[in-house]
């Protein structure tokens, strides 16, 4: 090895400069002000990039150097290749460690029988000298130089230079590193804050809206948003079943899939505490194996529940992260949260529709009830000779329970009963139809055939099939002392004489709105003072006790044949009393009508 | 209320979207439909000028997830332009810059849609 530039040190240090020492002083300036101009880039740079550019570059360009890289050492004391100029990329975050540091700059010739990969790698990429980064007895890391370019050895001043440069950028790395600490801590700061910022907004528009579909449509955007994904389903169990409310981005297969099938198997597969399920980790389970197979190959890679009550009550499935960076727990941990927050949400929001919904019913059931009122007789025309009585007893869904008594000339007058199909509103609208008709009609027919079949075309028109009245019409002559009437399709009333026998009253024909143009006929009875004519809706024969059993007809004709000899409103009360004593405490779910008549003398 | 409103304007293939206000988990549903619309007419060159966007959350940010991969398997894109510094900071939080061509002018995204077409 040339022995050209290995002066003394000391005579360096001479008092008297020589040719030589002069020479030596110029360059010391030399590198000082090099060192001066680059401690000030390095110090006014908290780019760790920079800083470590120029620890590199600076040399290579000063002392002809060809390659160099500079390695840092982490928190376990790994080191790994941060910067590197004129070696192969490869090398790039390469990792090292070693047994012991070295605490000075070492040169290859002093490393020849270290065997560490490191070394070997050292010696491999043909790299010459070796200078530690120290500060503050921190041991950051190394910056390692290959040969300079004429293949010359380093000279004590150069080492010496390569040292102070090292140790300038020591403090600065030092400060870097520490900078970029703060700044990543700062993202994972201002990503929470932002995470923290969307379960504010979520939570804030979560308590606003009462529907269900619109707090999942949020959740799924927030989601979305803030995970990078664009895949997206969210199920929620509603009336014993789950329900698929958002689904975004996944395949068709999804959608069609029939969850009422699958509410065990996927509302039960999380063990307690159990945040997520990855999908493609699931161990195969013929409990959920299939609903789970559809959903990940419809691009649904994680389930996550959403608890109510420690209940799993929904869940989210999302797809992967299009940065294709994986779901991290702390995301799995934030979804977890976003869900059970939500999952309240829904639960208030389902309770709220509830409420709304039997609210809503609850007013038609009040109109209804108001009408039907409204729509029965407020008194009865006055017959001379004839007791006649109306009770209508409304259940609480309110039937369509209807009667009337129209005086139609002096000694004419119509009697009807009629019970219509359905409850509540609809109930009560078509029974407001069929008062409508009658008192219209019955002023032009005084005949029963006519009049019946008038309100059965009437009714045929204006209802749908599934919609039907059966309705039972008389007309009382009081100068004949006799009736005429036609029955379609309504509980047979019973005329009972006074001698104890009884009769019921069938001629007619087929129920109101079932068919246009029915044939009906009539039939005549003939009264003498003590008869009862007693008219009922199936409410009265189909009262049901605690038993399922019904009141039915043969307790009610033994008992209206017992009483026939009373006034009305005893028949009447009696009836009325039987029935509550048969039903006791059931709560009846139609109505309860009676019309009856007694001829005085 | 948060105000939010979108403002559309068609250029060839183009159609730019002009956000104003708060784009939040209140407003999303609006920009949505605003999407889901150009989609549904075949319009996958899509420009959205957040220059009067003032403030965008995640939920806002989920839109444009709902839509990008649709977009782009018909040759098209969607491209966001002029916005503000605060704006911006979210986006590149959550990581949007990576997978999202954001340029500075809303000129910049015609030539780049241009450029493509020519």
């Amino acid at each position: 090895m040339p022995e050209k530039d290995s002066a003394d040190p000391k005579s360096q240090s001479s008092p008297i400069p020589t040719q030589e020492g002069f020479d030596g002083l110029k360059i010391r300036y030399l590198e000082l002000t090099a060192l001066f101009e680059i401690n000030k880039i390095l110090n006014s740079s908290l780019e760790l990039r920079t800083i470590l550019d120029n620890v590199l570059l600076t040399p290579m360009g000063r002392l002809m150097i060809s390659k160099g890289m500079v390695l840092l050492n982490d928190k376990n004391s790994i080191l790994s290749v941060k910067n590197i100029k004129g070696v192969s990329t490869d090398l790039l975050n390469r990792q090292f460690s070693l047994e012991d540091y070295p605490q000075s700059s070492l040169l290859s010739r002093d490393l020849q029988d270290r065997q560490e990969p490191f070394f070997e790698e050292f010696r491999k990429q043909g790299m010459e000298i070796l200078v530690p980064m120290i500060a503050d007895d921190n041991y950051l890391g190394m910056v390692i130089y290959g040969e300079k370019f004429d293949r010359q050895s380093f000279t004590q001043d150069e080492i010496d230079f390569l040292e102070s440069l090292a140790n300038l950028a020591a403090i600065a790395v030092d400060k870097a590193v520490l900078f970029e600490d703060v700044r990543e801590a700062n993202k994972k700061l201002d990503k929470k804050i932002q995470e923290l910022n969307t379960m504010f907004e979520i939570s804030r528009e979560l308590n606003s809206t009462l529907e269900e579909s619109k707090v999942a449509q949020i959740l799924s955007f927030a989601i979305m948003g803030e995970m990078l994904i664009n895949k997206c389903i969210i199920l929620v169990e509603r009336d014993g079943r789950i329900n698929l409310v958002v689904a975004k981005g996944v395949q068709d297969a999804i959608k069609e899939l029939d969850y009422s099938l699958c509410k065990p198997a996927l509302l039960g597969m999380f063990a307690a505490g159990q945040n997520h399920v990855k999908l493609g980790d699931l161990e195969p389970d013929p409990d959920h194996e299939e609903p789970c197979k559809i959903l990940r190959e419809g691009g649904i890679e994680y389930l996550i529940p959403m608890l109510s009550k420690d209940r799993v009550r929904g869940l989210i499935g999302i797809g992967h992260k299009i940065n294709g960076q994986e779901v991290s727990t702390d995301e799995l941990e934030f979804l977890e949260t976003l869900g059970n927050e939500t999952m309240i949400s829904i639960e208030n929001a389902q309770l709220v529709e509830e409420m709304l919904e039997k609210q809503r019913m609850e007013d038609e059931l009040m109109i209804a009830r108001d009408m039907q009122k409204q729509l029965l007789p407020q008194t009865l025309p006055d017959i001379p000779g004839i007791e006649i009585i109306g009770r209508n007893v409304s259940s609480r869904e309110v039937g369509g329970d209807y009667y009337d008594c129209i005086k139609l000339s002096d000694h004419l007058y119509g009697l009807a009963i009629a019970d219509v199909s359905g409850k509540s509103m609809p109930a009560a609208l078509l029974m407001a139809n069929i008062q409508a008709s009658l008192r219209t009609l019955v002023l032009d027919y005084h005949e029963t055939v006519e009049t019946v079949s008038h309100i059965n075309s009437i009714i045929y028109q204006n209802t749908t099939l599934d919609k039907f009245i059966t309705f039972f019409y008389c007309i009382l002559d009081t100068d004949k002392r006799s009736i005429i009437y036609t029955n379609a399709g309504h509980n047979p009333p019973y005329l009972l004489h006074a001698d104890g026998s009884i009769e019921t009253l069938e001629e007619g024909g087929l129920i109101l709105g079932m068919m246009p143009d029915v044939p009906y006929q009539s039939a005549t009875r003939e009264l003498a003072p003590g008869d009862v004519l007693f008219m009922f809706t199936d409410g009265i024969t189909e009262a049901m006790n605690d038993k399922d059993e019904e009141y039915g007809e043969e307790r009610l004709e033994p008992l209206l044949k017992n009483m026939v000899q009373n006034p009305l409103t005893e028949i009447m009360d009696g009836v009325e009393s039987s029935i509550m004593d048969f039903v006791g405490d059931m709560p009846q779910t139609d109505d309860m009508t009676m019309l009856a008549m007694k001829i005085l003398h | 209320m948060s105000e939010f409103s979108v403002h559309r304007k068609d250029m060839d293939e183009i159609s730019v979207l002009n956000l104003d206000g708060y784009l939040d988990a209140h407003t999303a549903p609006s920009f949505e439909e605003s999407l889901k619309q150009l989609v549904d007419e075949g319009r996958f060159k899509i420009i959205v000028n957040c220059d009067k966007l003032a403030y965008i959350s995640s939920a806002g940010l989920g839109v444009f997830m709902g839509y990008i991969e649709d977009v782009r398997a018909n040759n098209g894109d969607i491209k966001m332009s002029n916005m503000s510094e605060k704006v911006f900071k979210i986006f590149d939080l959550l990581g949007f810059p990576s997978l999202y061509e954001i340029v500075d002018e809303e000129g910049e995204a015609v030539d780049k849609f241009s450029n493509i077409n020519s």
